[in-house]
């Protein structure tokens, strides 16, 4: 018993003394990256910018500051290295929470640089992504006005845009989702700077990993009707009436979708059927909205005006060759002999489309 | 040495006579004696003053003894109204009834028997209220240092022919009496005579208190968790009598000690029993939560900071950041420093006068956590994480567990400095592997989580309603299984019926 | 020659149920995924549940042999082969008992160094087991059944965390079932073996079962389980990865546990590797158990020696095996074992019963109905 109690204190020690040289990252000690950018930087070369937070002791207080890392290398490892070269701390990358990716490089294809981050299982699935118009180090590096804590401010902004308002949902984990499967093309969002201030400008659209072109605030949102059911958003309707022109905006806006793809004619027709169901909150036309009819005329014309729009997308999209509504899927549901290449060069270009919009607006207001 | 002493005193005794006793009697200056006369034959009269009641010796003992008719000890001591009373030749016998405050008188004719009447000074306090495990509701009675009055307090409770005691004298210095209690008829055997067994084979010279006993009769003395639970309530005593548990008390100890028991029974309170069974439950899933939170919250918080930035919430980080900014130290050496400190003032607080020990918490608790943040040696997070740690672990109901669960924090802040989050997964499943091996006298005790027993889980996590708790825990194997008839209790009448 | 086991050590006869699940959940299903998909597809769940179903054959003949021979494989091995080709037939099952739990072992530990610390060495984690493990086996198998019990309630959470990928799931990727053929979803089924092995230590367990006879229906409740597990945990991957996705993503159950978010957790993997050791644990120990108990039923010998024997063996593996591809070969090697043990031995071994019984009681008659 007693050599059994030695033998274990013995191994103890020796475990805490041969262990105690386990690579810490004690948080004050590591310099933890919040927002990533990649752009171009030549005709091959990457232009890697890492943002974090620092604290500057200042009486009591520490003042939260926050430090901008740039370098230039030909692949996203090399440029680690670099950017290590020039960090008081070690960079670690487990807190990442946004990746920016400018407009030259994406068109130039991200896989790269996103599975760089995929395979680093430090790096969560859940980072929002975001392509920029211009350059993602002058996002990164440019004064976020509202004085937010860094890092958050960005993922905060495209998320709250997402959850609320235009733009279609994503994060790294769908991105890679829709760029590794043959029957579905990604999409991001677009920030820009305007006025000084960094906002939402449309949506990208991919084609694989290619940056093809953007998409305007409004189309995006006929995107995000098309591709996901939306919850709590509101959105702003210009109608063209017979009588006048009026605006129309729209609350508590919830939709769903339903696809479904008809084979039996000689080209396939994909059909998506959208029911919205809103409230109106604001209608500038003269008319008032306890008339009779009214309600059902502004939804018949908002109707339209999304069915006509989701066709003419859809049409767009297909012309080009891209498929961010995911319109293969159905197709790969409906067949047992699934040939991504023969889809996407034969059948895809003779794939007809029907859209049908069912607007319900619910009440008009809660006050009159 | 002790025991060498005591070896010789053995080899010595056959030759003892009577008067050896009185001559060692007769080298402590607090024994006294003198000679009456009576008829006559000259008695000696002796005892040790500091142990007997002296208004007893002249109100019951001396005025009686000269109203004897004859002169021979038997009808000397016969009209004296003291029941405990004998004449002995055993030497034996003397020394051990004078030194429980027995007046001895003998015939200087013959100094061969000894008469020995009772004196003896009751020096009890009185019953008070529970200390230790203060209860709002429920009796305020706690135990006392005298077994008979300890005694008394259960009998009261169970008025009971089959509440049996079986009495020993332990300790072969102290001679400290110890009874065993038991209900017969609902104690299972084997339990009983586990605990009967290792009383009896116990060899030590002193019993101080029932709680060091427990200590010796333990099943893993090697463990640091308590195997039977000590309680100063004699009515949790005479509830887990009437179970068919064996409790044992011990003379001069104001606690009683019962088996077997399981871990979780260390955090329930009496107190559950007597709140109504939601609230009663939810106090108990507390405790459990408490205990978890007291032993993990520092480890953890050790973990993440040294290794696993990565799980801290996204919208917490500047905040921890901003709190470890200027700290010079790693994590482990900043946490094992406040819970020395919290340790240190609870120590400090324990062994000084209540008024002066509630003092040094609050000036300690707040000066010495407040400096040492502003000093910039520990982050104000921590600082919170290990004061409500420390609250955490008061909740158990048993003193003895929560010193354990206060000690087992270490190991798990070590590891966890060392390895992480294995580290405390490790350091996890050794101490369920640990319970996992330990016994309370000889009955697992992880039950009733492992051995799973479905019926035990009524009175473990939570407390049921009492309609439901028909059958006593079915680990002590109590004789007669059922507390009341469940079928009946379960009879629903109609509406307005 | 077989003793009987005291009563006192005997566990009740439900707990085959934990003991059964508890053992074949454990490494495999952190990514099982990979190698299913590589070959089945989209149908990789069918795969899947055929697997299951096979498992619940072997289960019955398991049982068949055992209720025939009232013992363990040792006495098995001996009353079909005699004692000295029996008992080299039930060191070679000792022996990959070992090997198995050296696998578990060695993949755990690689989870660990990839996902949570690169730089720790392999052996002094194995050395920690070893301690950690010695002291389970050595409490005897009611400590291990425990253990295994407690393995089995505790991350329960963790299953239910598996929802949450959800958010993300396209249950569209999985239609039309049936895509690939026969072969090929058989083919992944056998991927799945690793994944699935561990209830064939039944055979040296089941002596110590109260009640013996009776608890098959726990058994097979206990690989049901197991089955119903593993499916949806397929299930829930097929929805949430896109099928190239799921090629390039080793791990893909931690992964899964890559986007669980709470109030209070940014990222819950590291949580769940940690945990993790409560399913790894059991696994091992349980091997442990029946490999020295093996050895002491062949060798009679002393229990804790052969314990220590088989520990330095496994810790002596592990350290063996530095890289990933040698961790793989190694996996690939025990799995093939297991799988011709588990799905060849084992229905051969109830066919020769079957003719030596027969045998027997043509040339003995009634004498040998006690075998029965």
């Amino acid at each position: 018993m007693k050599t059994l109690v030695r033998c274990k204190i013995l191994l103890l020690v020796c475990l805490v003394l041969l262990t105690g040289c386990l690579q810490t990252r004690i948080i004050d000690e590591i310099a933890v990256i919040r927002t990533v950018g990649f752009d171009v930087d030549g005709e091959q070369g990457l232009n890697m910018t890492v943002s974090f937070p620092t604290f500057l002791e200042q009486g009591e207080q520490n003042v939260q500051e926050r430090d901008v890392i740039n370098a230039n290398a030909e692949t996203v490892k090399g440029a680690r290295i670099l950017l290590n070269e020039k960090s008081q701390k070690p960079l670690e990358f487990g807190q990442l929470n946004t990746l920016l990716i400018g407009e030259e490089l994406a068109k130039r294809g991200v896989e790269d640089f996103i599975d760089s981050l995929y395979r680093d299982v430090s790096v969560g699935n859940r980072i929002t992504l975001a392509l920029v118009d211009g350059k993602a180090s002058e996002i990164i590096s440019g004064d976020l006005s509202g004085g937010e804590q860094t890092g958050v401010y960005l993922s905060d902004l495209i998320q709250q845009n997402m959850e609320m308002n235009t733009v279609p949902t994503t994060n790294m984990h769908e991105f890679l989702f829709s760029l590794y499967n043959d029957a579905r093309d990604p999409f991001l969002p677009v920030l820009t700077i305007e006025d000084e201030r960094i906002g939402i400008k449309g949506t990208a659209l991919f084609k694989d990993d290619k940056y093809l072109r953007i998409l305007n605030i409004d189309d995006s949102f006929i995107l995000k009707l098309m591709t996901t059911p939306t919850k709590q958003t509101s959105k702003q309707f210009h109608l063209d009436m017979e009588e006048e022109e009026s605006i129309v905006v729209l609350e508590k806006i919830f939709s769903k979708r339903k696809r479904s793809l008809d084979r039996s004619g000689s080209n396939p027709v994909y059909k998506i059927e959208i029911d919205i169901k809103g409230e109106i909150i604001d209608y500038t036309g003269k008319k008032n909205l306890e008339e009779e009819n009214l309600v059902g005329e502004i939804e018949k014309v908002i109707e339209e005006k999304i069915a006509k729009r989701s066709k003419t997308l859809l049409e767009e999209f297909r012309d080009e060759g891209m498929d961010p509504v995911a319109v293969g899927e159905k197709y790969r549901s409906t067949t047992r002999d699934w040939q991504p290449q023969v889809w996407l060069d034969t059948i895809y270009q003779t794939v007809e489309f029907e859209v049908i919009a069912n607007v319900e607006i619910l009440s008009s207001g809660a006050i009159e | 040495m002790l025991v060498k002493w005591m070896k010789q005193r053995k080899q010595k005794q056959p030759r003892e006579t009577i008067e050896d006793v009185y001559l060692i009697f007769d080298k402590s200056s607090d024994y006294s004696k003198y000679k009456r006369k009576l008829h006559d034959k000259e008695f000696e009269i002796s005892y040790f003053q500091t142990m007997i009641d002296i208004d007893r010796l002249h109100r019951d003992v001396l005025p009686y003894l000269t109203e004897a008719e004859t002169s021979d000890l038997a009808s000397i001591i016969e009209l004296v109204p003291i029941q405990n009373k004998m004449i002995t030749t055993k030497p034996q016998d003397l020394r051990d009834k004078v030194m429980e405050g027995f007046i001895a008188i003998r015939d200087l004719g013959d100094l061969s028997t000894v008469a020995l009447i009772e004196a003896g000074l009751a020096s009890d306090r009185e019953v008070t209220t529970p200390e230790v495990e203060f209860s709002v509701a429920g009796p305020q009675e706690s135990f006392i240092e005298s077994i008979d009055t300890n005694i008394n307090l259960i009998r009261k409770r169970l008025p009971l022919p089959q509440l049996q005691i079986k009495e020993f004298t332990l300790g072969k210095i102290t001679k400290t009496r110890v009874a065993v209690l038991y209900v017969e008829g609902l104690v299972d055997q084997e339990n009983f005579n586990t605990m009967i067994q290792r009383l009896q084979d116990l060899e030590f010279d002193q019993i101080l208190d029932s709680s060091s006993l427990a200590q010796m009769i333990t099943d893993k003395t090697m463990s640091i968790f308590p195997q039977l639970i000590n309680t100063e309530r004699p009515e949790r005593v005479s509830a887990v009598l009437a179970e068919g548990k064996v409790a044992f008390l011990c003379d001069g100890s104001p606690e009683s000690v019962f088996g077997p028991v399981t871990l979780v029974e260390f955090f329930s309170s009496l107190e559950d029993y007597y709140l109504p069974w939601q609230i009663a439950s939810s106090v108990r899933l507390l405790r459990f939560f408490s205990v978890a939170f007291s032993i993990l919250a520092t480890p953890i918080y050790v973990a993440v900071l040294t290794y696993h930035y990565e799980l801290i919430p996204k919208d917490l980080l500047a905040t921890v950041m901003a709190s470890r900014s200027n700290i010079p130290f790693p994590p482990v050496i900043e946490a094992v420093f406040l819970e020395l400190t919290i340790e240190l003032l609870r120590e400090a607080g324990a062994r000084l006068p209540t008024k002066v020990g509630q003092t040094i918490g609050i000036v300690g608790g707040i000066v010495i956590g407040q400096a040492s943040v502003e000093a910039g040696l520990t982050s104000n997070v921590l600082l919170i994480i290990v004061a409500l740690a420390a609250l955490a672990s008061f909740t158990t109901p048993v003193y003895q567990m929560g010193n354990t669960i206060r000690l087992i924090r270490f190991p798990f802040i070590l590891s966890a400095a060392l390895f992480g989050g294995i580290g405390i997964a490790f350091c996890g499943l050794y101490t369920l592997a640990h319970l996992l091996h330990l016994t309370s006298l000889g009955r697992p005790y992880l039950e009733p989580i492992f051995p799973p027993r479905v019926r035990d889980w009524r009175d473990a996590f939570i407390r049921m309603p009492f309609r439901y708790m028909s059958s006593r825990p079915v680990y002590l194997r109590p004789r007669d299984k059922g507390r009341f008839n469940f079928f009946r209790a379960k009879e629903k009448h109609d509406i307005d019926e | 020659m077989d003793k009987p086991i005291k009563d006192q050590y005997l566990v009740s006869g439900f707990l085959v149920f934990f003991l059964i699940h508890g053992m074949q959940i454990g490494i495999g299903i952190l990514g099982f995924q990979r190698g299913v998909v590589k070959e089945a597809g989209y149908d990789g769940w069918i795969s899947v549940l055929l697997a299951g179903l096979v498992v619940h054959i072997i289960i019955f003949c398991i049982y068949l042999l055992l209720k025939r021979a009232n013992g363990d494989l040792i006495s098995i091995h001996q009353q079909l082969f005699g004692k000295w080709i029996g008992n080299t037939f039930s060191l070679l099952v000792c022996i990959y008992l070992i090997s198995l739990a050296a696998i578990v072992l060695r993949a755990y530990i690689e989870i660990i160094q990839v996902w949570m610390f690169m730089d720790l060495p392999t052996w002094v984690m194995a050395l920690i087991a070893f301690g950690l493990l010695y002291y389970v086996v050595a409490g005897g198998f009611r400590s291990v059944v425990g253990l295994t019990f407690l393995g089995v309630i505790i991350p329960i959470p963790l299953y239910f965390m598996l929802l949450m990928p959800l958010e993300f799931a396209h249950f569209i990727n999985l239609v039309p079932i049936f895509k690939h053929t026969i072969s090929e979803i058989a083919l992944g089924s056998k991927e799945t073996t690793l994944s699935f092995l561990g209830f064939e230590i039944l055979l040296l367990y089941y002596p110590f079962l109260k009640d013996r006879q009776f608890t098959q229906k726990w058994a097979q409740l206990g690989a049901f389980v197991t089955t119903l597990v593993y499916t949806s945990i397929m299930l829930i991957s097929l929805a949430f990865y896109s099928e190239e996705q799921l090629n390039k993503t080793i791990w893909s159950t931690l992964t899964l546990y890559k986007v669980v978010q709470l109030p209070f957790l940014e990222r819950f993997e590291y949580i769940g590797i940690s945990l993790w050791v409560l399913f790894i644990a059991p696994n091992i120990a349980l091997a442990l158990w029946a490999a020295s108990r093996g050895a002491k039923r062949v060798f009679n010998m002393n229990q804790r020696i052969a314990l220590f024997f088989a520990l330095v063996a496994v810790t002596a593996i592990v350290i063996l095996l530095p890289t990933r591809q040698e961790i793989g070969l190694f996996g690939e090697w025990v799995s093939n074992f297991g799988f011709y043990f588990v799905f060849a031995y084992i229905p051969l071994l109830v066919v020769i019963q079957t003719v030596v019984m027969k045998f027997k009681k043509g040339s003995k008659g009634h004498e040998n109905s006690r075998t029965m």
